[in-house]
């Protein structure tokens, strides 16, 4: 059996046919789709009728969700941690002001980290109020004599727009934390278990193995020696962007936090690539298996394109995905700044994956040449 | 500490179908060199393996430097020095660097090693090449520093897989030079080779092994006595060889072993059997190119066993008595 699949070419066409599904598959479907359901906080401060009327407005469509009803001070908490990407407002005087004919503001609260998303809200707001106007506007031609003013029917409602985060946002200062990951991790998965296939091939393994030390000490040794090569191009690419003119939010912290980052995302890559390298013994086998991780891995995480464009099969891909807690926290740091409560949750998870892939390699390795 | 440095216990390794090591049982005693002398594929090194603790035997165990290979392979692997077949250095690292990385994995204090390494560097005679990159280095030069590496946490026993595979004449007695130097200190050594001559030139005892099992175990002489205290024979021919070949093996029930034109016996009267082999050959219409006469070899032990070459693929250098 073992021999057939060595010698059959039925896994090379097998190979040859999946990277194109896999690769169109995920390519087709990670960017350009459409952005919906971004989650968005909604403070209601007034409970008239033409408040209601512009919040049943705002649910008909599917490009955001209200996932919080709430108060100020939390919503904008909501908006902080990054669990929000925008804040909509309804001031107390919505309703009386339209009812005493003048202009009604709506205040939206936007953080412009995420760019393609920050600007879905912005339009699909804008569509909503468009909607809205007309709607107010035809109300009132009925209730009672167009003798309004014409500057009311104009404009009955305003927008004040307030970027919190990220204003002046392009695609490139986007995408630079994005690319500063990619390679990243493209040196990550090359660096460690590579070195782990190259030692076995050339016999210096063989020496470690019989070596009085332990199975971890040998995992722990080959990744810290990829993870300070992974550190410095992590590095590298994060200089290079800056000189490019990429926007990175500078201060002492913040640095260190970038720095916090690109460590433990390459103490877990290492670490899988680590994993890997236990057990794959052929040297032309281990550059293919890493690509045919690390690409997909890559374009799942939001590097390139918001998550929530993704069909909505691909997006639980997304979530599991531990390299989208790394872009997630990097693009926070450098976008938004030193905001401890949003990136707690996505050090502890990429921390999490570090771990668990060092423990799988160690279990992995054996002791043995069988 | 026992009397011996190694004791296997019906070592078995299979791998699938195919038994690579048969009930293994041999004792070797400290301060010896043990020599495992067999063709390719013998079994050799995956006994290495196993005494190793790479290999996890299928059946059987080993005690090595006091320890159970199965139960306390960490313990054993403290103990020994292993010189792999394949040069395993880090090359591009220096000479130096590469002794100091193995003694750090074998956590011998800084002190000591770098008191250690120059004079482990002046044995091997590559004390001024200390700072090269092993990269530029021979084959012979990378041999002696895996030599000096194995030396450097200074194990009481160190196994050798092939010591000199694949090195010229001159290396070799190099190598065979440093290989004594050790056991005067009082390392033991465990080797494997399919150099006859090594294990002739080497070893205390030597155990001769062929697929999987030992056919034959003892000092250099004991084995050669073995087959008969007596000489060897080598004969060329032309000519009806089968005629001439029936008509020495009813001549003195000798065995005989037939390569193409050569015929190889043992005997005990080699002296009186050359006078009676030309008259055979006479009578059976062959002529006789040359004769060769000399003491039985390893490889003739090997032969007496198997009844096939160490190495069929060519000949050996052997060192011919003319009388």
């Amino acid at each position: 059996m073992r021999v057939w699949i060595k010698e059959s070419p039925f896994f090379g066409v097998l190979r040859v046919l999946i990277f194109p599904f896999i690769w169109l598959g995920i390519f087709g479907h990670a960017f350009g789709g459409t952005i919906d359901h971004v989650p968005i906080a909604l403070v209601v401060e007034d409970t008239g009728l033409h408040a209601n009327e512009f919040i049943n407005l705002l649910q008909s469509g599917k490009a955001i969700e209200i996932t919080a009803n709430t108060n100020y001070a939390h919503a904008l908490n909501l908006l902080k941690n990054g669990e929000v990407t925008a804040v909509i407002i309804i001031p107390p005087d919505f309703s009386k002001n339209l009812d005493k004919r003048k202009t009604a503001s709506i205040q939206l609260i936007i953080d412009n980290t995420v760019l393609m998303t920050a600007m879905t809200i912005t339009s699909y707001l804008d569509a909503v109020q468009k909607a809205f106007d007309k709607q107010v506007t035809v109300n009132f031609i009925i209730q009672e004599n167009p003798q309004t003013s014409a500057s009311f029917l104009a404009n009955p409602t305003e927008i004040h727009e307030n970027i919190l985060y990220a204003r002046g946002i392009r695609y490139f200062d986007y995408l630079a934390p994005g690319v500063i990951i990619m390679c990243l991790i493209f040196s990550a998965v090359f660096s460690g278990g590579l070195g782990l296939v190259m030692d076995r091939l050339f016999g210096t393994l063989r020496t470690l193995m019989v070596a009085p030390i332990t199975r971890a000490a040998i995992i722990l040794g080959k990744t810290s020696a990829g993870v300070t090569q992974t550190i410095i191009a992590g590095f590298v690419a994060l200089f290079v962007a800056i000189l490019m003119g990429a926007r990175i939010k500078i201060s002492l912290l913040g640095f260190s936090l970038i720095f916090l980052v690109i460590t433990i995302t390459s103490i877990a890559f290492i670490g899988m690539s680590v994993a890997f390298g236990t057990r794959i013994k052929e040297f032309e086998q281990f550059p293919l298996v890493m690509i045919m991780v690390v690409i997909p891995t890559w374009f799942l995480s939001g590097a390139l394109y918001p998550i929530q464009s993704m069909p909505s099969w691909m997006k639980p891909l997304a979530a599991i995905n531990p390299l989208t807690y790394s872009v997630d926290a990097l693009r926070a740091v450098i976008l938004r700044g030193v905001i401890w409560s949003a990136l707690v949750l996505d050090l502890v998870i990429i921390s999490g994956f570090a771990l668990l892939m060092f423990i799988i390699g160690t279990l992995a390795f054996k002791r043995t040449i069988e | 500490m026992g009397e011996f440095a190694i004791e296997t216990y019906d070592l078995t390794k299979c791998f699938g179908e195919l038994v690579a090591v048969d009930h293994i049982n041999f004792k070797v005693k400290y301060g010896e060199i043990f020599g495992f002398l067999g063709p390719n594929g013998a079994g050799k090194t995956t006994t290495i393996n196993c005494l190793i603790t790479l290999l996890q035997p299928s059946e059987g165990t080993a005690i090595v430097a006091g320890y159970d290979i199965i139960k306390e392979p960490d313990a054993v692997r403290a103990s020994i020095g292993v010189i792999p077949q394949e040069v395993a250095l880090e090359s591009r690292l220096t000479a130096r660097e590469n002794l100091e990385f193995h003694a750090e994995l074998y956590h011998v204090p800084r002190a000591e090693y770098s008191r250690l390494i120059p004079e482990l560097l002046d044995l091997v005679q590559l004390g001024d090449r200390a700072n090269d990159i092993i990269r530029t280095f021979s084959s012979g030069m990378k041999r002696r520093l895996e030599i000096a590496k194995a030396f450097l946490h200074q194990p009481k026993l160190i196994f050798m897989d092939e010591p000199t595979l694949g090195l010229d004449v001159q290396t070799r007695q190099v190598i065979w030079k440093y290989i004594h130097s050790l056991r005067e200190k009082g390392v033991t050594i465990f080797l494997t080779t399919h150099y006859m001559e090594e294990a002739d030139a080497l070893c205390d005892r030597i155990a001769i092994i062929d697929n999987g099992r030992i056919i034959a175990l003892g000092t250099s002489s004991d084995l050669k006595n073995k087959i008969g205290k007596g000489t060897v024979i080598d004969i060329k021919i032309s000519g009806p060889a089968e005629a001439f070949v029936k008509a020495v093996k009813d001549l003195d029930h000798i065995p005989i072993m037939v390569n193409q034109d050569t015929i190889h016996l043992v005997a005990a009267n080699g002296e009186q059997l050359i006078p009676k082999l030309i008259h055979i050959a006479e009578k059976t219409g062959v002529s006789i190119n040359s004769i060769g006469m000399y003491e039985p070899t390893l490889e003739d032990v090997f032969i007496h066993y198997t009844g096939r070459r160490i190495r069929e693929e060519g000949p050996e250098i052997r060192k011919i008595l003319r009388r």
